[in-house]
């Protein structure tokens, strides 16, 4: 499922930051006033192989913008806090694309919804199958929500060289 | 203090990219490869010796393109046509939603 959208779910008894919105997608814009804007969702790409090419190294990485993108419900005990967002790619086999990344956020006063964004401008493209998106909170070290993950299916569809040629 | 390598866009450098320093990912020598190729002639061809890590062991999940796509050098990655497209599964019937087609298709749950 491309989209999470948690009212409450998952979460620990005690107050916290309530996960709204878990997407990835190829822009995300965010304005002057905090608001955000998603462009282009996606949670499959299509990798076209000429025929007769050979397919993409394990290691193949296509050059492309992408963004994944969350937006906390924050509370209003949660004010002062700061808290840690990890996001981490894994290959179909489960093992990771890059290093884990991570994001600090503090609660504010005042502001319902905090946002992180992480951007990259590769995609693996190594493996055929099935990649994990994974996100997980932390606050002071210590997990207080996660891991959720998006699926992000990767396919090769195999096309005549001539006509790759021509789109290259 | 950190500096980026030009030819391989490693961006650990702990000493700048001169004086005869080496780069442990690509290798190159400042003051001595880069005098005898440019720095888009070494890129080259650490790309054409399959842009393997140097010295020691790599960084852990370090990968090659992806810190050269990072770097800005995208040009010179291998690339391939790829297209996106974005499906959902419907909460309520746990049906299928695929936006790729038009009309939008709705498949039966699995």
């Amino acid at each position: 499922m491309i989209l999470v959208v948690n009212r409450g779910r998952f979460l620990l008894p005690h107050k916290m930051p309530k996960l709204y919105i878990f997407v990835t997608c190829e822009k995300a814009i965010t304005d002057s006033e905090g608001l955000s804007s998603l462009i282009a969702l996606f949670n499959e790409l299509t990798v076209f192989i000429p025929e007769g090419a050979t397919p993409p190294p394990p290691n193949a990485v296509v050059a492309k913008d992408w963004a994944i993108f969350s937006s906390w419900e924050m509370e209003p005990e949660d004010e002062g806090k700061e808290f840690r967002e990890f996001f981490q790619v894994l290959y179909p086999n489960d093992t990771p694309f890059a290093q884990e990344i991570s994001f600090p956020f503090r609660a504010v006063a005042g502001k319902k919804y905090n946002q992180v964004i992480a951007l990259s401008k590769g995609f693996p493209i190594g493996q055929q199958g099935r990649y994990a998106v994974q996100m997980r909170l932390e606050q002071d070290g210590v997990k207080i929500f996660g891991p959720v993950v998006i699926r992000m299916d990767v396919k090769y569809t195999p096309v005549p060289a001539s006509s790759a040629a021509s789109a290259f | 203090m950190r500096y980026t390598c030009p030819v391989c866009g490693y961006p650990r450098l702990p000493y700048p990219p001169r004086d005869y320093h080496i780069c442990p990912c690509c290798s190159t020598e400042f003051g001595n490869d880069d005098a005898e190729f440019s720095h888009i002639q070494l890129r080259e061809m650490w790309i054409a010796g399959d842009a393997r890590w140097f010295f020691g062991n790599p960084p852990p999940y370090w990968n090659p393109w992806l810190q050269l796509i990072d770097a800005g050098y995208t040009n010179i990655v291998p690339s391939w046509k790829t297209q996106t497209t974005a499906s959902a599964i419907v909460a309520k019937t746990g049906s299928r939603l695929d936006f790729s087609r038009e009309p939008w298709q709705v498949s039966p749950a699995a």
